[in-house]
């Protein structure tokens, strides 16, 4: 009797380790697997973490948009359509400069082909006086997906979480169900439909009252501002993953706008010493530098934005148009949107032209 | 390498089991296999304290030799002293050494000692042994019987605290003798139903009530008795898991370990729940500390110096800290109490009994889990409303789950050796049961257990 209740048990253990294992080899939801057979129209994995290599080895893009949040309302095709090539996003939201750079090397290695980069800077990560956090707290980030090993691909694949992704992927290949993240990588997940202007100045005016805001900078404010440590770690990060991408690529970084209201903290004067710090990074990989987060029309209209770092959609398609016109004239906005930092001639380059006294018209 | 990963079930268990059983008819090979598999999946913690371990043990040994060579006290004195020296210095010297400068108004000292871990368990198992060679009881082994013996990897790192005696001889049985389908079938039973306790309840619950024992103010109402129920479920899932774990192992094996929990919360007096809790160091304290100290049959003073001592040791056992100590002292006088009251023929009807009982070991795991007496004055003030009514948590369904488990259902042995039928069916069961547990275990980094700091 107790053999048969032996058998029964190691039978069904085996079969059903055995069944999940090739489920999640076959459908091989994270693009690791070598016997993967499922064709992907999209991505079952909602963690941009856990999408963005397989995107980047999918081998059907040249060009990507590297970033966190502030970047990914940019839509890839409004990049292929202003810029041309084949774009696809692997912005990830929170993403720490730890992250970003293991990001862009994996852009070195895996599309050695890409044409072009364009890369979001998101100023209040990369330009901390103290080194930012390794890792964003709220999400795992696969560090096995995105170094050269392929054996510690497999570690922790067989999970009930590996399962349910599998049998999504499944469905999506049928048709079933649409993809949680599209094979471009983009999806927005701040719908324009949702944006109210009354919500947006809420957020827009928790730190600064509108009224004091609008007149600009105080004299206390720029005092404190002096004092205080200005190195910024994280740019060595910065400058080891510029050089890591393809050498061949066009890189563009853009300094993505803030409402005027985030320029009137008490790092700014700090954060423009950064750009500065960044653009010579880039200059010394031959790329291109745009500063969109400086006093502007755009960053003092409150209808651009969701909050102080978050603006909208039809934003994110104007900004795309604008980076085409900056590489084209190479030189700052005549309507004070940008400024060039690196890649051409800038009227402001060496100006602290993060915010004017008096509001823009 | 925790029992619950998949490291340990699918690779270090079935090439062990294979291992110990291609060797199975060879005594010699097949306790040499274990003791090699002990030894690596101890340095899979750490390889540093591989040397402490084994060096520890050959000493025992050879303190016993010398003492059944010419039979002298001082060697069993010599050999105590120096296992409770080196359990004193890795789990002590620290907090002895931060009371002392504390007392006299000097910072901290800044120096860290790393606790090996398990280091805790075998000693009482290596001074067991030293103590009843002294009384006459302990046998003559060779050293690698006796390095198996606290070795053996099933029950190192967090008990049960296995007496010579009990498992020494068992290692000359053939793993083949008859009753191995039995034997196997309930040791996979054990295995993961202790699991499935760790993995579906315990572990679950730990995400809960960890940030409630972490606010470092006055919890309401609802959420410290959430904090304290929950760990009071939590604790016993947790180290019950791991008892059956290993002596599900132990099985697989050909090996019969002492049970280590029977229902503690169902006592109806504190007096039962230390005879259903932690069994194995119940009887190591009653045998080797409280009984020498005088126990109950040489007058009600040393009765309740006895007590305390022992219940206060047993606290600091627990953890280099006052909170462990207070704990321990609590639980001395309540079993004071109760043996005073139940000497005098007074009795307490049991839904009564269980009822007082349970509150006051509650309260007792406050004090147990908090970091220090004012987080824990902090939940017993919360547990009294002090601190509003409705909390922020919602009382999870696991709760139940982990109360129905604790109070209502069978013990894990009733279970497996009463109500497990040896059919098809049973063992298809427990095999999904198994499969669901490594896939949720595959998800993130397994928990330790609750005891591996002790």
């Amino acid at each position: 009797m107790w053999s048969r209740f032996l058998w029964a048990f190691g039978l069904t253990a085996l079969t059903g380790l055995a069944g999940c294992l090739l489920l999640i080899l076959l459908v091989d939801p994270l693009g690791v697997s070598p016997i993967g057979v499922i064709s992907k129209p999209g991505y079952a994995v909602s963690d941009r973490r856990f999408v963005a290599p397989q995107i980047i080895a999918s081998g059907d893009f040249d060009s990507f948009l590297v970033g966190t949040s502030t970047i990914h309302h940019v839509d890839p095709a409004t990049a292929n359509s202003a810029l041309g090539g084949r774009f696809a996003t692997v912005a990830i939201h929170g993403g720490t400069p730890y992250e970003l750079t293991k990001m862009m090397q994996l852009i070195g290695r895996n599309a050695p082909h890409a044409k072009r980069i364009i890369i979001g800077v998101d100023a209040r990560r990369w330009c901390k006086t103290e080194p930012y956090a390794q890792y964003n707290p709220k999400v795992l980030f696969p560090d096995w997906l995105y170094d050269e090993s392929r054996v510690n691909d497999f570690q922790g694949l067989l999970n009930l979480k590996m399962v349910g992704y599998s049998v999504r992927q499944f469905k999506i290949a049928a048709g079933w169900r649409a993809p949680l993240i599209p094979a471009t990588g983009y999806s927005n997940s701040l719908v324009d439909s949702r944006w109210s202007l009354s919500t947006a100045r809420k957020n827009l005016y928790k730190k600064h009252k509108k009224d004091a805001a609008a007149h600009g900078l105080d004299d206390a404010d720029e005092a404190a501002d002096t004092e205080g440590k200005h190195d910024h770690p994280d740019l060595v990060s910065l400058d080891r993953a510029l050089t890591a991408l393809p050498a061949q690529a066009d890189v563009i970084l853009v300094v993505m706008p803030s409402h005027f209201t985030a320029l009137l903290n008490k790092d700014r004067s700090d954060i423009e010493r950064c750009k500065r710090e960044i653009a010579a990074l880039v200059d010394k990989r031959h790329g291109t530098m745009i500063d969109f987060r400086i006093d502007s029309a755009w960053t003092r209209n409150d209808e651009n934005f969701f909050d102080e770092n978050h603006f909208r959609v039809g934003l994110a398609e104007a900004l795309i148009k604008r980076v085409k016109q900056a590489m084209d004239q190479k030189q700052d906005a005549e309507d004070g949107v940008y400024r060039l930092l690196a890649g051409g001639k800038s009227l402001s380059r060496n100006a602290d032209a993060g915010l004017s006294t008096s509001p823009r018209r | 390498m925790l029992f619950q990963s998949q490291g340990f079930i699918l690779i270090f268990l079935p090439a062990t089991l294979a291992a110990f059983y291609a060797l199975a008819n060879r005594p010699t090979g097949r306790e040499y296999a274990l003791i090699l598999a002990s030894l690596i999946f101890y340095g899979w913690w750490d390889p540093r304290f591989i040397p402490l371990l084994v060096g520890q043990t050959i000493f025992t040994w050879m303190i016993a030799e010398a003492f059944l060579r010419k039979p002298s006290p001082f060697w069993i004195w010599i050999g105590v002293a120096a296992n409770l020296a080196v359990l004193g210095f890795f789990k002590y010297a620290l907090f002895v050494a931060g009371a002392a400068v504390s007392f006299v108004g000097l910072p901290e000292p800044g120096w860290n000692i790393v606790l090996p871990i398990g280091i805790s368990f075998y000693t009482f198992e290596l001074v067991s042994y030293l103590v009843d060679l002294k009384r006459g009881t302990g046998g003559h082994y060779g050293l690698r019987k006796f390095c198996l013996f606290i070795f053996l990897f099933p029950h190192l790192i967090a008990g049960p605290i296995i007496r010579h005696n009990e498992i020494i001889p068992q290692f000359d049985e053939s793993p083949f003798r008859p009753g191995l389908a039995q034997r196997f079938g309930w040791g996979i039973a054990f295995f993961v139903v202790g699991c499935a306790k760790k993995v579906l309840i315990a572990d679950p619950l730990a995400r809960i009530i960890d940030p409630i024992f972490n606010i470092h103010r006055i919890p309401a109402l609802t959420d410290a008795w959430l904090g304290a129920l929950g760990f009071t479920f939590q604790l016993f899932l947790d180290f019950s898991a791991y008892s059956e774990m290993a002596i599900g192992l132990g099985l697989m094996l050909g090996l019969r370990f002492p049970d280590n929990f029977n229902v503690p919360y169902r006592a109806t007096d504190i007096r039962e729940f230390w005879r259903r809790w932690h069994m194995t160091l119940s009887r190591w304290l009653r045998d080797y500390l409280y009984i020498p100290l005088g126990g109950s049959r040489n007058g009600t003073a040393v009765y309740i110096k006895a007590t305390l001592i022992t219940m206060g040791l047993c606290g600091l056992w627990h953890g280099a800290g006052f909170t462990f100590i207070a704990w321990g002292l609590m639980h001395g006088v309540a079993l004071i109490v109760c043996h005073v009251w139940q000497r005098n023929g007074r009795e307490l009807s049991a839904p009564v009994g269980w009822a007082v009982t349970m509150v006051f070991v509650i309260v007792g795991w406050v004090v147990f889990r908090a970091d220090d007496f004012a987080s824990a004055g902090q939940m017993l003030a919360g547990m009294i409303g002090s601190g509003g009514i409705a909390g922020d948590t919602r009382w999870p369904l696991v709760l139940a789950a982990a109360a129905l488990v604790s109070l209502v259902g069978p013990s894990t042995k009733d279970f497996v050796e009463e109500n497990l039928q040896p059919r098809p069916i049973y063992g298809a069961g427990l095999a999904a049961t198994a499969v669901l547990v490594i896939l949720l275990v595959g998800m993130g980094q397994p928990q330790n257990f609750i005891y591996f700091q002790f």
